[in-house]
């Protein structure tokens, strides 16, 4: 009966739980040889969260958002007014906002733009986005414009970590937030496997059938876009403390791009896919930055991708795993 | 006991009446088919009882409840479900989750996330009784684009029975599947419905497959009831034969 539910290669906890085992573990060691690699790493591991929120509503509900930034922009101004009006450092306290914030905003938008699908959602999303950007942008007096407002380093339980040198300090950093993800990713694949994963996918694959199956496609929808919103803030509220800066370019619409990109990167029909696709989008950002067209590259890259492997890495690998089991069956 | 009953229903769409004062009562455990040409108005009854589309005038009502102006979701929930004429599964899930996002639904689960599927034991030992019932159990694991379109219409049909229906609607079950394999899938349902005792409309365009499974028949022509009785009475009227072939063997 439960052999039924067998989850392949990326889709089972384990494969994901090892992968992010194994970057913990290589992350002090390429740190040491280089730690502009290991700040790589660093941001690799804060972007995980919003694309996992991002995925459950493309890959597993079916809705393209084009304006992600939207939430990670909720969750970065959550910690710079935290910290410019109320003094607040805690990276706990920051958290917890940001989850707040996005809930109501979510909350506010939610149940207009989930009566929409494809690309009118998509630009309905990215309209949104746009402004709230405009109005971080503009209200200079409260946002700080395109100067944005500074934050010191956070503190953990307290524990102020500004006396440390920045490479303590880094190591702090990428393991909070490598074990924060641990959790989240645990939450989502949780979520994913549910009766309710199964509901946003039969809503994926069939709406008006969903609907004559007895299930409020809106109100799936909505606690869908709810969870997506919150996973995204996160990234927003970590990345302000990893930059220690908010400006308005991460609620930028080049944001929600990146979001986009990273997750196809890695792969939108595997659990693993926006996890995988994280690093990856990283790394080859940084090798990218090195030429002065950087975007060209990244833009002919995701061309390569969308023709040669359109499932994604995740998709490459599962793919490659398949051949190298059934190869071994078939020897042994 | 009446199930179902609709009095004087009236659908229109622009000028053309595809519902003309349609009067149906239904008792339990009753399976009756409906048969006519095109256009007769066949789908846009299981429309108007299933709240795809609401009636322009008339009632209908459901175990006694006027049911007229219900939400489909809410009819659902009483236990009014249907299939569609065009194949409706959801495509990228394999048969057996196909069966089971409806069993979840049904037990009203659909939105539970506190745990995950693997411990819903009830809702998956349903799912497999499901298979077993339609003979699909040796496909569960397979997606379902991969299996025959005759199979994938079982499942179609399944999804609707695993909502524990008081009422199904079937709208032209072997529509699309090959001529060898239509009484095969007849067949398949209509077992599942003797064993399950539920109140069944079936529409069928084929007029073999209704005379050979038929038991009441209602015959409609241009959005009318023109025929309503035992499958004996229908073969024998000539004049609904006449309507039935639409001239093509007349």
């Amino acid at each position: 009966m439960v052999e039924r539910l067998k989850r392949f290669f990326g889709d089972d906890i384990k494969t994901n739980f090892i992968f992010l085992t194994i970057i913990a573990i290589l992350y002090p060691i390429i740190y040491v040889f280089s730690p502009g690699w290991g700040v790589v790493l660093g941001h690799g591991v804060t972007w995980i969260s919003a694309l996992l929120g991002f995925n459950l509503l493309f890959g597993y509900t079916g809705l393209l958002s084009f304006g992600h930034a939207l939430f990670l922009g909720v969750g970065a101004y959550t910690v710079g007014f935290m910290y410019k009006y109320l003094g607040i450092n805690n990276i706990e306290l920051h958290l917890l906002g940001g989850i707040l914030s996005s809930t109501v905003v979510a909350l506010i938008i939610g149940p207009i733009v989930v009566r929409y699908t494809r690309i009118f959602f998509a630009i309905f999303m990215l309209a949104i986005a746009q402004i709230l950007w405009s109005l971080y942008y503009k209200f200079y007096w409260v946002t700080g414009g395109t100067d944005g407002i500074k934050i010191p380093r956070f503190s953990i339980l307290g524990i102020s970590l500004e006396k440390l040198d920045f490479a303590t300090y880094h190591h702090v950093y990428f393991y909070f937030v490598t074990g924060l993800t641990f959790i989240l990713v645990y939450i989502m694949w949780r979520i994913i496997n549910s009766p309710f994963g199964l509901t946003l996918k039969s809503i994926r694959d069939n709406e008006t059938r969903a609907r004559f199956i007895g299930v409020d496609i809106y109100r799936a929808r909505l606690y869908a876009f709810i969870i997506s919103a919150i996973y995204a803030s996160i990234t927003g509220v970590l990345a302000v403390n990893h930059h220690r800066l908010v400006t308005p370019d991460i609620a930028y619409w080049t944001t929600s791009g990146k979001v986009v990109f990273a997750t196809l990167l890695g792969g939108a029909r595997i659990f693993i896919g926006p996890i995988v696709g994280s690093f990856v989008f990283h790394i080859i950002e940084s090798f990218a930055m090195k030429f002065i067209y950087w975007q060209m590259v990244m833009g002919i890259l995701i061309i390569a991708i969308v023709i040669l492997m359109p499932g994604g890495i995740a998709h490459l690998a599962r793919t490659l795993v398949d051949v190298v089991v059934s190869h071994r069956r078939r020897g042994g | 006991m009446e199930v179902l009953k609709l009095l004087k229903v009236k659908k229109s769409f622009g000028g053309v009446r595809a519902l003309d004062n349609i009067s149906i009562a239904l008792s339990e455990g009753e399976v009756v088919m409906v048969i006519g040409p095109n256009g007769a108005g066949k789908t846009t009854l299981i429309n108007v009882i299933s709240g795809y589309l609401y009636p322009d005038e008339g009632r209908i009502m459901y175990m006694g409840e006027d049911i007229t102006r219900y939400p489909p979701l809410e009819r659902v929930g009483k236990g009014i479900v249907r299939s569609f004429q065009l194949v409706n599964t959801f495509d990228k899930l394999t048969v057996y989750e196909n069966i089971l996002v409806s069993v979840l639904s049904r037990k009203k689960y659909q939105y539970a996330f506190r745990k995950i599927l693997d411990e819903y034991t009830d809702a998956l030992e349903e799912t497999e009784n499901i298979l077993k019932l339609f003979g699909l159990s040796d496909e569960a694991d397979e997606n379902i684009m991969s299996i025959s379109y005759g199979d994938r219409k079982l499942v179609d049909v399944a999804i609707s029975f695993a909502l524990n229906p008081k009422l199904i609607m079937l709208d032209e079950p072997t529509s699309g599947v090959a001529t060898k394999d239509k009484d095969n899938i007849m067949e398949k349902i209509l077992d599942v419905i003797r064993k399950t005792k539920v109140t069944s409309i079936i529409i069928e365009h084929d007029m073999d497959i209704v005379f050979r499974y038929g038991v009441r028949i209602i015959v409609m022509h241009q959005g009318r009831i023109i025929a309503d009785g035992e499958v004996e009475e229908i073969r024998k009227n000539e004049e609904i034969k006449k309507v039935l072939l639409g001239g093509v063997y007349a």
